[in-house]
């Protein structure tokens, strides 16, 4: 009896032990027997009763446009409150204003405001929304993207405490007319900046705990924020006051805040949510087989890539930096961490990029192609550039290190990977350091580190990717090139689309040549949506929020 | 007593003054700060104005006096994270939560664990008690991800009986007491089968047999009580966790409970909840003890309270 009880459980721990050995077969092909396009086919009748449950990634930090902290939260303004533009099919369009008028010099902004109502009733003017720009200029809020909109005249200044909030370059003219004057010339100002509104007596009134509660908010986007249970779920409704509510066909949604990825496979294989991006390769299998889904695939608009600490004594020498970044084999990083969802990326702006009417992409090469073609042997390279920086010519004695900003099973292996091919490649020896997020991000802003694992999301021009190099510390790798920043400052005040293009073409390579960066791949998302679901597009940088969504056949 | 009462809350408070004190200087002292866990690639400016706004750039002597400072005045902060939120407000707010999933939970697997352990204990060696004990650690090998995980699997995807995941009807509170009863089931029933077995073998069981007294009465008068009294103990430190409640089983059900809101802070540096919520932490705990002591000092006459014999 004891024989056979002992046996029995020794047979169930070894088949737990096989349990975890399952083999995922990655899919080689996503459009495998699935519809997959840029939009959806077949717009059926709208539903009678149009609701929909979707995913919101993180708890709120706060819902004041001076004071948040985190992206899903700018996702949840275009939602429940009206900017004076965005971004629709790739182009700058007018939501809160109805038009504007640019000053031949193009530092003076004119915003003809549309016809809009706060859902107390109130109608939304001018001064709403220079309101906000002086709460996010106050350097008591602290706002974390004050950078964005530094091109105001004054803004940077009082931001620092150098002048006055009510210096800045916002002002009401009249109840439906606002000036923005820009210290210095920004034809992208649209494209990169967004302006909300908020009102100077409800933020007065709650003054500290203003966008901390459902009550302590007011709407005046497509939908009302209608209840927020925090760390739960937040629920909105229609706005009917919206003064494009006749083409908002949806009346209550209902976004779930679940931090935990196996929650939300459940929570949109049972149904409860009506869409979801998807990257465990099982769980793609499983929903490409189901015929109650589809898929579409979304470029991310983002990049990533390897950092180069220019400052290090190791990689100061761009031969050294460039070796490292030739060695990689892109086509199998991008294959191996995303399933092929990825595309291997040889300069730094993604294809979803353009310039007005012009595709970055398609009218630039990307520039590590060239250089590649030319340094056919990464090793070599890598040589030349020890010798110049005295670190003899024998790659076996260099010992570098890989930051990596994550601690879970998926982050070492992908790591490892890393390390493999350059160690295979270049003889050299890679040591691996692992970090929480938090703690990798403050070590790269500090520059202790020599290689480290980032990525970086990008905005409709090529302007905000980069910029990032263009700050006074040269960005994360620490790499000052004035030639790169007077590129960059250029391109923004030139309005000419082609010259535009051209001066970012120059900007991108020299960041390359020079590798400052190595890229690695441009991040796609694969969504899956149940079939009812209609409206969805792969427009990476469209901020319409949920207007377009409906639900037909539920 | 109450001279007892007194002494103990008065080492509470030196112990809460060192654990706040340790705690201070050991979440400054890890590297990173709010903001940058947030915003990648934040400007100097924008950095060093988030750090003036909240008197992070000064040296860390001033600002551990200022803290205490406003501890005495009873204000234990606002979330950095979460700007604009209450240290109090989160605990108001989401204590609720972990306490009645916690509580539950608690509660089912005390009762569920003793009786499971008496019957183990008096059925000794036969089938039932190695049933019993098999259950037992199941309970404690399991580990807590791996049952929320199959039970949320099975009860909302495989026969959608239950809601995946939020907070808000009774029906959202059955997984996740489910996933955190087991553990207190398999703990009780060990401890109180093996507190059993020490208390029938004492003289005075065997000289209530003699006298004649039933099976049943003397289970139910004489063992049971005695065996009770190291559950007591347990049961009461168990309090103590309920508030802090479980991050595993609250993140895979999104349960907008303490505990993940607790190792989320320290995730995002978020100080000023990290400190909060570790002040009440301990003390609800050293307040469990205390009530946990005298309730045993009420319950058994042999203990004494003070050292005086």
């Amino acid at each position: 009896m004891k024989r056979t009880l002992a046996l029995l459980l020794s047979l169930i721990m070894i088949c737990g032990m096989f349990a975890a050995c399952g083999q995922s077969d990655t899919t080689d092909d996503p459009n495998k027997g699935q519809e997959e396009n840029n939009t959806q086919t077949e717009p059926g009748t709208p539903d009678e009763v149009q609701t929909l449950t979707i995913l919101h990634t993180a708890e709120p930090s706060i819902l004041d446009v001076a004071r948040f902290l985190g992206i899903a939260d700018r996702t949840l303004f275009f939602n429940v409150l009206e900017p004076l533009t965005r971004i629709e099919d790739g182009v700058v369009v007018g939501a809160g204003a109805k038009s504007w008028d640019v000053s031949e010099d193009g530092l003076t902004y004119t915003f003809h405001l549309r016809e809009n109502y706060w859902s107390d009733g109130q109608p939304v003017t001018a001064e709403d929304y220079v309101t906000a720009l002086k709460r996010q200029a106050d350097p008591n809020n602290a706002f974390a993207f004050a950078s964005d909109y530094y091109s105001i005249k004054n803004f940077e200044a009082a931001f620092n405490g150098e002048a006055s909030v009510d210096d800045i370059g916002a002002t009401a003219s009249d109840d439906k007319t606002l000036v923005l004057e820009l210290g210095s010339l920004n034809v992208t100002l649209l494209s990169t900046a967004d302006f909300f509104p908020l009102r100077a007596d409800i933020a007065e009134k709650y003054g500290d705990t203003l966008g901390t509660e459902a009550d302590k908010f007011l709407s005046c986007g497509p939908f009302t924020l209608a209840s927020w249970t925090h760390n739960s779920d937040i629920k909105l409704e229609k706005n009917e006051k919206y003064w494009d509510a006749d083409n908002i066909k949806l009346q209550n949604v209902t976004l779930n805040i679940i931090p935990d990825s196996n929650a939300q496979l459940a929570s949109f294989e049972n149904g409860t949510l009506d869409y979801l991006n998807v990257s465990d390769s099982d769980y793609v299998n499983k929903f490409q087989g189901r015929d109650d889904m589809s898929e579409i695939l979304i470029p991310a608009g983002r990049t990533i890539m390897i950092v180069f600490n220019c400052e290090d004594s190791t990689f100061s020498n761009a031969k050294i930096r460039q070796a490292f970044s030739l060695a990689l084999d892109r086509d199998s990083l991008a294959e191996v961490i995303t399933n092929g969802t990825a595309t291997p990326a040889y300069g730094l702006i993604p294809s979803e990029c353009s310039v007005g009417d012009l595709n970055y992409r398609e009218n630039v090469e990307e520039p590590l192609l060239a250089i590649k073609e030319a340094n056919p042997d990464p090793k070599a390279l890598l040589i030349e550039g020890m010798e110049e920086a005295g670190l003899g010519s024998d790659p076996s004695t260099l010992t570098v290190t890989l930051s990596w900003g994550a601690t879970t099973a998926a982050a070492r292996t992908y790591a490892e990977l890393y390390q493999s091919m350059w160690q295979d490649a270049l003889g050299c020896k890679v040591e691996l350091e692992f970090n929480d997020s938090s703690t990798h991000m403050s070590n790269v802003g500090q520059g202790k580190y020599q290689m480290a694992s980032t990525s970086w999301g990008a905005n409709v021009e090529p302007q905000f990717q980069l910029s990032r190099w263009a700050t006074k510390v040269g960005g994360q790798s620490r790499w000052i090139n004035n030639e790169y920043k007077q590129l960059v400052s250029k391109a923004a005040q030139t309005l000419d689309e082609k010259e535009r293009l051209d001066l970012y073409a120059q900007a991108e390579k020299l960041l390359i040549e020079d590798a400052a960066i190595a890229p690695v791949y441009f991040t796609a998302n694969r969504r899956f949506y149940y079939n009812y679901v209609q409206g969805l597009n792969a427009n990476t940088f469209d901020t319409t929020g949920l207007t377009r969504i409906y639900t037909s056949g539920r | 007593m109450s001279k007892f009462i007194l002494k103990r809350l008065g080492y509470m408070l030196l112990v809460l003054f060192a654990v706040v004190s340790i705690t201070f200087f050991l979440v400054h002292s890890i590297p990173g700060d709010p903001i940058t866990s947030m915003v990648q690639d934040l400007p100097e400016e924008t950095r060093d104005a988030y750090l003036a706004r909240y008197g992070f750039d000064q040296p860390i002597g001033v600002q551990y006096v200022r803290f205490l400072k406003q501890l005495l005045a009873g204000d234990l902060g606002s979330s950095l994270r979460y700007p604009g939120r209450k240290v109090v407000d989160i605990v108001k707010n989401y204590a609720p939560v972990s306490g009645a999933v916690g509580g539950i939970a608690l509660m089912i697997g005390f009762t569920i664990g003793i009786i499971l352990g008496i019957v183990a204990a008096l059925n000794r060696n036969k089938w039932s008690d190695k049933v019993i004990m098999v259950i037992a650690l199941l309970g404690t090998t399991i580990p807590t991800f791996v049952m929320a995980a199959v039970l949320q699997y099975v009860f909302t995807v495989t026969f959608p009986i239950f809601p995946t995941t939020g907070w808000g009807t009774a029906s959202h509170m059955v997984l996740p007491v489910a996933c955190m009863c087991l553990g207190p089931i398999a703990s009780y029933a060990r401890y109180m089968r093996s507190s059993v077995l020490d208390v029938t073998n004492q003289d005075y069981i065997l000289t209530a047999e003699a006298k004649g007294v039933n099976q049943f009465k003397i289970v139910m008068r004489h063992v049971l009580r005695n065996s009770f009294l190291p559950c007591i103990t347990m049961i009461c430190s168990s309090v103590a966790g309920i508030f802090s409640g479980s991050f595993i089983v609250e993140s895979i059900f999104a349960l907008p409970g303490l505990g993940k809101y607790f190792i989320s802070a320290i995730n995002d540096r978020d100080y000023s909840v990290v400190l909060g919520l570790n002040i009440i932490f301990t003390g609800v705990y050293i307040l469990s003890m205390l009530i946990c002591d005298i309730l045993l000092a009420l319950i058994d006459p042999r203990i004494r309270l003070s050292n005086d014999n």
